[in-house]
Order: C-alpha cells, then sequence, then structure tokens
C-alpha cells in the first residue's frame, strides 16, 4: 500500500482522462445553464388554426349598459396573470330605489355575462365576497340597522332559479351558486329582481345595502 | 457547515414567527421573480400599509399562499394586487388571512432550497453507484462527469436559469397572428424569440410581449408558435457563465483524478 502522503502527491492531473473527464462534466454544466439542456420551449396552442392559447375572458354587462371585463379593460388588453377585476360600473341589484309597497312593481335588473374567451367554461360560479353592509344612502337617513334582511332578492337565469333569499341570507351563505357553464362567444343572462319587505317603518329610509359577489369561469 | 448554519438560523427564525416561501409564480413581476425566497414576520392589517408586500392565504381559498403588494387599504379589508397583474385582486384580507408581512426578498435563493434536497439525493446516489467501481481514477472521474450530470438534471427539470412562461395570447384582427404577453421566469436575463416574429430580452421577473408570426393558412389545427429562450449576457456576464462551467476543468486540473493503488499506477511524474 502507498503511503497517504505519497498517494496526495499523486493525484492525476494532467492525465488525457483527467483533461477529459474536466471537458465532459464542464460541457454538461454549459448545456444546463444556458438552458440547452433543460430543451425550453413554449409553445402556443392554435386552436380552430388561429394562433391563440386558450383564454377564459369574461364580459359583464349591465342595464345602463356598462360594461365590465375580466382583464380591468378590453377584449384587446393582454390577459393579467389574475384575469380579475373589481367592477364598480356594473351594479348587480340594479339602481333605482325601493319603497315598502306590496305593489311595487320594480323592474329587474338583467346582467349579461359573456365568456369573450375562446374556450368553454367548465364551471361558472357566483359567490358572495362579503357578508352584506349597511350604509346610509346620504342624510337624511332611518336609523335601522337590519336593513339587509328586510330585501328580499331573487335571482334568476332563464326559467331557473339560481337564489332566493335576504341580501342577509346571501351575505352569510358559504357555498358557490352554481351557473349554467358558458360556451366561448356565449352569453348567459341573469336577472336579479329585489324587493323591501312590506310593513317597513320610516327608520328604514335612505339606507343603502351592499353585497359584493364575485363571478368566476374556470377552464 | 454552511446548510448547517442556514438550518440553524432558519429554525430560530421559524421560533420567532418568521415563515418562508419560495415564489413559484411571476405575478409579482421583478420585485419577487420565480425562485425568490420570501421571508416573513406577523403582522396585523394596522401594521400594514400601502406598497407593503404581504403573504397571505385569501378567505375561501385554503391551502393557496400569495405573496403580493398591499393596494389600498379599505374600510372592508386589505386590497392587494400583483406587481404583474393588471387589476387588484378579488378579495379583501382580514387579520385572520394574513401569514405576515414579507421583510426580506432573497431572489435565487428560492431555487437554491428547491434544488437542494435533489442534490443531496443525486449526491448520495452517485456516491454509492460509483463504490461498485474499482478502479479508484475511473471512479472519481465517473463521480466528477456524475456531479455534474446530476446539476444537470435537476436544472432539466426545475428550470432556475432560462425559463419563460406565456401569460396570453390574444389574436390577429385575422385570427391568424397576435401577440403573446411573456414572463421570465429564470435567473438569467433571457432573450425570447419566435421563429419568424419578433424577439424581447427580458430580465428576471421581466414583462413583455411577443409579436407572433401569421401561420400559413394550410397550418394544421393544434400546432402553435415555438418560442426559443437563450442567456443574453453581457461579455463580463459571458465570462462568469464560462467560468462557472470551466469549474469541473477546473477541479481536474488542480485537484485532480484518484491515483491507482501503488504499484498499478502508471501516470505519477
Amino acid at each position: 500500500m502507498a503511503s497517504s502522503s505519497h498517494r496526495a502527491h499523486a493525484r492525476l492531473r494532467t492525465t488525457p482522462l483527467a483533461v477529459v473527464t474536466g471537458l465532459v462534466a464542464a460541457v454538461l454544466m454549459a448545456l444546463t445553464m444556458s438552458g440547452t439542456m433543460s430543451a425550453f420551449s413554449a409553445s402556443i396552442t392554435n386552436s380552430n388554426a388561429s394562433v391563440s392559447s386558450g383564454t377564459l375572458l369574461m364580459r359583464m354587462e349591465g342595464g345602463s349598459g356598462a360594461t365590465c371585463y375580466s382583464n380591468g379593460a378590453d377584449k384587446t388588453t393582454p390577459i393579467s396573470a389574475s384575469n380579475s377585476t373589481s367592477c364598480t360600473t356594473v351594479n348587480t341589484f340594479g339602481t333605482s330605489a325601493l319603497v315598502p309597497d306590496s305593489s311595487e312593481a320594480r323592474p329587474a335588473s338583467t346582467i349579461v355575462v359573456t365568456n369573450d374567451g375562446s374556450v368553454s367554461a367548465k364551471t361558472f360560479t357566483l359567490r358572495k365576497a362579503d357578508i352584506c353592509r349597511q350604509t346610509s344612502s346620504g342624510a337624511p337617513s332611518g336609523t335601522a340597522t337590519d336593513v339587509c334582511g328586510k330585501i328580499n332578492l331573487v335571482v334568476t337565469s332563464g326559467s331557473t332559479q339560481v337564489f332566493s333569499g335576504t341580501l342577509q341570507q346571501l351575505g352569510a351563505s358559504t357555498v358557490d351558486l352554481v351557473l349554467p357553464a358558458v360556451a366561448p362567444k356565449a352569453s348567459q343572462s341573469f336577472t336579479f329582481t329585489t324587493k323591501l319587505a312590506d310593513g317597513l317603518s320610516n327608520d328604514y329610509q335612505g339606507l343603502t345595502a351592499t353585497v359584493p359577489l364575485t363571478w368566476t369561469f374556470t377552464a | 457547515m454552511l446548510a448547517l448554519g442556514l438550518l440553524v438560523a432558519l429554525a430560530v427564525l421559524h421560533l420567532a414567527g418568521a415563515r418562508t416561501f419560495v415564489v413559484r409564480t411571476a405575478s409579482m413581476g421583478t420585485a419577487a421573480p420565480v425562485g425568490t425566497l420570501v421571508v416573513t414576520s406577523p403582522v396585523t392589517v394596522d401594521e400594514l400599509r400601502v406598497g407593503d408586500v404581504v403573504t397571505f392565504t385569501p378567505p375561501g381559498r385554503a391551502g393557496s399562499t400569495f405573496t403580493h403588494r398591499v393596494a389600498a387599504l379599505d374600510p372592508d379589508g386589505v386590497v392587494t394586487r400583483g406587481d404583474a397583474s393588471e387589476g387588484d385582486d378579488p378579495w379583501r384580507l382580514a387579520d385572520a388571512d394574513l401569514v405576515g408581512r414579507a421583510d426580506v426578498l432573497l431572489p435565487g435563493v428560492g431555487w437554491l432550497a428547491r434544488a437542494l434536497p435533489w442534490l443531496v439525493v443525486g449526491g448520495v446516489a452517485l456516491w454509492a453507484l460509483t463504490l461498485l467501481v474499482p478502479s479508484r481514477t475511473h471512479r472519481s472521474a465517473l463521480r466528477v462527469v456524475g456531479a455534474a450530470g446530476v446539476v444537470a438534471a435537476v436544472a432539466a427539470a426545475l428550470r432556475p436559469f432560462t425559463a419563460a412562461t406565456v401569460l396570453a395570447t390574444t389574436g390577429g384582427g385575422d385570427g391568424r397572428g397576435g401577440v403573446a404577453t411573456v414572463v421570465s421566469t429564470g435567473l438569467l436575463p433571457s432573450r425570447l424569440a419566435t421563429e419568424h416574429g419578433s424577439a424581447v430580452v427580458l430580465a428576471s421577473g421581466e414583462v413583455g410581449t411577443l409579436d407572433l408570426p401569421t401561420l400559413a393558412p394550410d397550418a394544421p389545427p393544434g400546432g402553435g408558435v415555438l418560442i426559443s429562450i437563450a442567456p443574453h449576457l453581457d461579455p463580463a456576464g459571458w465570462v462568469v457563465f464560462g467560468l462557472v462551467c470551466l469549474l469541473p476543468l477546473v477541479w481536474c486540473l488542480t485537484v485532480g483524478l484518484a491515483p491507482q493503488a501503488a504499484g498499478r499506477r502508471s501516470a505519477a511524474s
């Protein structure tokens, strides 16, 4: 056996094997770091022979002509990573004031949701983003604190009733309302009918109930 | 020892309430590119300011953790938004949703954290397998090449150096060309190019657009446009790149391969 000090001095540094070993390993490193080894490529799906990956872009239109896009802008703007936006111009519940009258025939508010993307939305859900909150519409206003529980809401899609209950119940619900799937370029309209409970006192004047809603397409 | 020191430091930070996360998506742009290690400390809504970067679990999304910037402090909660996003996030955050404020963002370190377990496993496997090689010289040569191979395999799987993601594509007027919005998710500045279209140079986490070439009318459905990607470095960057790649050769020329057992060795001089 060679002594350890003898071996330490005798390591192979400039032999062909050492040089070839070093070169092969260096080439492996170069391939890795340059991305050649990882063979990166990003391909864009060509669906229907047009250059585009599948997209989901939600368009929401209110009765007043207000429109929101899920990318926060419009059809021509690139879709962001989150593809979600807060839409404050479309008031789902309509804008006219309610009065506690059983004979009141309030015009229903219609919301049209369109899939402006290129693939079908497999699921379409409506979820409340927060509980129902009450604010004053402006002075003078009533002092009641439970207006959320006094406004009844019926949501229908065609002949299907999606939701019926008070805004309080809508805001407290923890389940997603499952809506019919929407094909590319297709629309689904939803009718929101609100009604203030009959026989309320003047305490309920001038109050606003708000339930933020989140509409979600998933592919 | 360095790894041990890091582990001890992390354990101490964890006991103090700090948490660490590795950024997996490009939503925070250049502020926290993919592979950034995020170190958070506990925080309440009252302590937050607009512009802070927070880590949180959105209401109703248990299991998913996001790190985004505070865009506004509304009465009904904290509004967040990713730097690369065009709209605010749909949720409003309360104290219970917050994991912590991101105090330290360490770009690239997250890649190391993700790669380390695989490098250790690969290294141990390589060491064990090469024990079967009787020649000490061949064994050490295999170990040098194998170590580079392990690094290459892990890099090929994780793609930490050059990589990109297509965020969105919008078709042109005729539906055959268009624009792709892309983001670099690798550590190195990269040049992305389409075959007959445009090219763009992106830093880590940077978002850019690529014009897509118009497809031939007879292009098959389900085809697509290939986007090539390569490192885009300045001359000094290429020198460093070359030196790193040459590390195994430097090792062989300075440390050297193990000699054969005494008596059978022929190359000593």
